[in-house]
């Protein structure tokens, strides 16, 4: 029989915690109207802006780049693109930021929350939070918000990456970045001190590094469990549990999860369980996914291919900090993560690094190890049309992988417009990638 | 410049904007070191005192795209794109080094796949954060300090404060020779036209700053002297042209071969390199940091969130008595597109009206590029 894609279906999870995240979506955005009908403080916040500083000052955080990504899940997206467009706003611009505008705009003429709009909206905000991991756009998003439709309170934290072929050991380079991220820190704490009248509880901001630093740990071990064979968790799961790592650094529900997720897999490596009985082949994700459309990682699965780990979101190895001083500790932390990205051969993205941000485009460096330890046969790279942040490198990393004898398949399309997604064209390159894996394969290859 | 003595003032430029490298080589032949850089957020003033000379690096727009499509991806700025294209033929491999600037995403990527392919002799990254607060206004001091000595190491020589201010001194003269020359564009009749002003532009950052300094001059003079010409009679309508990086004259004389006078714009390698001077300040490093970071605009520089910040553009347009503003958007171009709602919707409320135009550097989008500009230039010429 005809296997076909599923144009736009929901993808289905491996593991329970996996599937447990969508109520825990409902009840995270949820908190945020909650908080806001309470008077609690409530702010728009760019992935960048240290998560455990919101812990820190009690203040409820909506991630518009989030709801880009809850939009298109529940095909709302382009509803909201749309509107964007019709402001003015290039097609070209990231899909998740049109979406946010667009929301923004219908939010204006409503003079309410739209009813359409998916978990009822965002609660409006207080303030505004951006920050400059990875990409101009993070900035740009916001200073339009805030100059077009909200007119808050905003302020931009500055996270500069270190470029390429710098010499991370130089002792003058890392004062000169740590001094950066420290003092732009606390200029974010002046800032949250004014908006909330709180002065910062610095005990609070170490317990919620400390949190982190155990979530660091789990997800270590998450990671290494997940090179088993058959793969007990796929990139479909990893990707769904998304927002407890991009989001919810710091507090006692992302420990909790991870722990339980830990044991989860943990067990399924114990007892052999794989995502598929019969697992032909390993892949590699490199880029965002089509949240649109998750259901492509089930019809690879179809094919008996299973996309075992993925380099988007990936936190690396866990750090040394002294929690004990926070503010410094978020500011080692985040010279830490750049000195990794370096080692692991960012010579296309030396981007901006964060933690809960994740390695998000492609150290090859580390696309490398990924290869051997997790056995991978294959490489799949997900251009998104209006990400250019993220995408920029992959082609980079498939030239460099297939000259190391890598089957690469590079798909076009987007995060979270669906027009960019074509059905046929998507199958055909993906039935194809996967004919190229069964011949080797049968050619006694591993890849 | 003996090379040159058949040609002079604009003829001269219009020559040096169609063989930039020309210049640049036979300098090298002679021993001068050429250092090419992307952005003024690498202040020339600093390669200048280091003794090379800073040749700003472009693209070929007539040229179509063959290498960098193998390791670049084709959804990114087309001007990034075809730059690197050009490197990964050969046509920068002559640069004693190339120094880049964070200007945006796409640069900032450049700058590694140019490095790892490429491999120039030298190379060197200025990081610019994008908000504008005493940490980072430190952090880009202290960016521009690490390049002067990078420099320093480069040339093995010490750049002096009294060698660099020399250096400011020289390109300020510059910048106000320039700027004296794009008010020749505020008459009624243009003493100059756009092209010829983008041909000049193109030529001055690919020449010692002495000599562009005598170049601009013997413009000048040139312009001044046989006063208004016909090419530029007959034309009903004035316009700003906004935006993104032009580096090369065709897009201007495509607009003014629709029927308009080009009479100023705001683009980097336009007006924004040559309206403020650089300050003397006590240490040089200083009055740079002002210039280029605290006053240069350029939507990649996070300026706030209040509207006002585009009045300038307003004011611009006054002074230059433009009829219409061209929102030039080079095709991916983030930090324009986003600005262009609230750019369009300020100057409407000012009765300027906006065309938004974007350009993907390829000649192919030539014929579209001129129906969308020939409507709006009837549309500004009907008060006339």
């Amino acid at each position: 029989m005809q296997k076909t894609v599923s144009e736009f279906s929901k993808a289905i999870k491996s593991t329970e915690a996996a599937k447990s995240v969508n109520q825990l979506i409902k009840e995270w955005y949820g908190r945020a109207h909650l908080a806001k009908s309470r008077g609690r403080k409530v702010a728009w916040v760019m992935v960048g802006v240290p998560t455990e500083l919101l812990v820190a000052f009690d203040i409820d955080a909506v991630w518009p780049e989030n709801y880009g990504t809850a939009c298109a899940a529940r095909q709302m997206a382009t509803h909201f693109i749309s509107i964007a467009e019709e402001e003015g706003y290039p097609l070209d611009i990231c899909s998740y930021a049109r979406n946010g505008l667009g929301y923004a705009c219908r939010c204006r003429e409503l003079d309410t929350i739209p009813p359409e709009a998916p978990h009822g909206g965002l609660a409006e905000p207080d303030m505004l939070l951006g920050a400059n991991f990875l990409c101009d756009v993070r900035l740009k998003w916001f200073q339009a918000l805030a100059t077009r439709f909200l007119g808050t309170p905003i302020h931009f934290l500055e996270i500069d990456a270190p470029p390429y072929g710098i010499d991370m050991n130089d002792q003058r380079i890392k004062e000169h970045y740590v001094s950066l991220y420290l003092r732009s820190l606390k200029e974010l704490v002046s800032f949250l001190e004014k908006e909330t009248g709180k002065k910062l509880d610095e005990a609070k901001l170490s317990q919620a590094l400390m949190n982190t630093q155990k979530i660091f740990q789990l997800l270590s071990k998450i990671c290494d469990l997940r090179k088993a064979v058959p793969s007990p968790m796929p990139s479909e799961d990893e990707f769904a549990c998304m927002i407890l790592k991009e989001f919810m650094f710091g507090e006692k529900i992302a420990v909790d999860f991870y722990e339980r997720l830990y044991e989860e897999v943990k067990d399924r490596v114990s007892n052999g369980i794989g995502v598929i009985a019969d697992e032909k082949y390993r892949l590699l994700w490199i880029g965002l996914p089509p949240w649109f459309n998750m259901g492509l990682f089930n019809y690879l699965e179809r094919l008996g291919a299973v996309s075992v780990m993925e380099t988007t979101y990936y936190i690396g190895d866990p750090v040394e900090i002294d929690c004990s001083k926070p503010l410094e500790a978020l500011a080692e932390r985040t010279w830490l993560k750049a000195v990794e990205i370096h080692r692991c051969g960012a010579e296309v993205v030396p981007e901006n690094a964060v933690v809960q941000g994740g390695l998000g485009s492609v150290p090859l460096g580390l696309v490398s190890r990924f290869i051997e330890e997790y056995k991978i046969n294959g490489v799949i790279l997900h251009t998104t049309a209006s990400c250019r942040a993220i995408s920029f490198g992959q082609r980079h990393a498939s030239y460099e992988l297939t000259r190391l004898g890598v089957p690469c398949l590079l798909l076009e399309s987007d995060m979270a417009d669906p027009r960019a997604w074509s059905d046929i064209h998507i199958k055909a390159q993906v039935d194809a990638f996967i004919k190229v894996l069964s011949d080797r394969v049968a050619a006694g290859r591993s890849r | 410049m003996a090379h040159y003595s058949n040609r002079k003032g604009l003829a001269l430029a219009q020559y040096i904007s169609r063989n930039r490298q020309e210049r640049a080589k036979a300098l090298k032949a002679q021993g001068r070191r050429i250092l090419g850089y992307i952005c003024p957020l690498v202040p020339p003033e600093l390669i200048t005192a280091s003794q090379a000379v800073p040749y700003c690096i472009v693209g070929e727009p007539m040229e179509p795209i063959a290498k960098a499509d193998l390791y670049m991806e084709t959804n990114l700025c087309p001007w990034v794109r075809n730059c690197f294209d050009q490197a990964l033929k050969g046509c920068y491999q002559w640069l004693d080094g190339v120094i880049m600037a964070h200007s945006c995403d796409a640069v900032q990527r450049l700058y590694g796949l140019w490095c790892y392919y490429c491999k120039p002799a030298y190379y060197h990254f200025v990081n610019v954060p994008h908000s504008i607060t005493p940490a980072t206004r430190r952090f880009y001091r202290e960016e521009l300090v690490m390049l002067r000595e990078s420099l320093e190491r480069l040339v093995n020589a010490q750049i002096s404060d009294e060698r660099l201010s020399q250096a400011v001194v020289l390109h300020n003269k510059l910048k106000s020779e320039v700027k004296e020359f794009y008010s020749l564009r505020k008459q009624t009749l243009p003493l100059v036209s756009g092209t010829e002003m983008a041909y000049l532009l193109t030529a001055i950052c690919s020449i010692p700053v002495e000599e562009a300094l005598s170049l601009v001059q013997d413009a000048r003079e040139e312009v001044v002297t046989r006063g208004g010409t016909g090419n530029l009679s007959g034309k009903r309508g004035r316009v700003l042209v906004y935006g993104s990086i032009i580096d090369s004259p065709s897009l201007i004389e495509l607009i003014e071969q629709a029927g308009v006078n080009v009479v100023i714009d705001d683009t980097c390698m336009g007006s924004r390199n040559f309206w403020n001077e650089v300050a003397h300040t006590n240490d040089p490093i200083d009055g740079l940091v002002a210039t280029y970071f605290d006053q240069f605009r350029c939507p990649r520089l996070i300026k706030g969130t209040d509207p006002k910040r585009f009045d300038y553009l307003i004011d611009m347009a006054r002074e230059f008595r433009a009829d219409g503003i061209i929102f030039h958007c080079m095709r991916f171009c983030d930090p324009n597109m986003f600005e262009f709602p609230d750019v369009r919707d300020k100057l409407s409320a000012a009765g300027i009206p906006v065309l938004y135009l974007e350009y993907d550097y390829t000649t192919g989008s030539i014929a579209r590029l001129k129906t969308r500009i020939q409507a709006f230039a009837e549309q500004i010429s009907q008060q006339y």
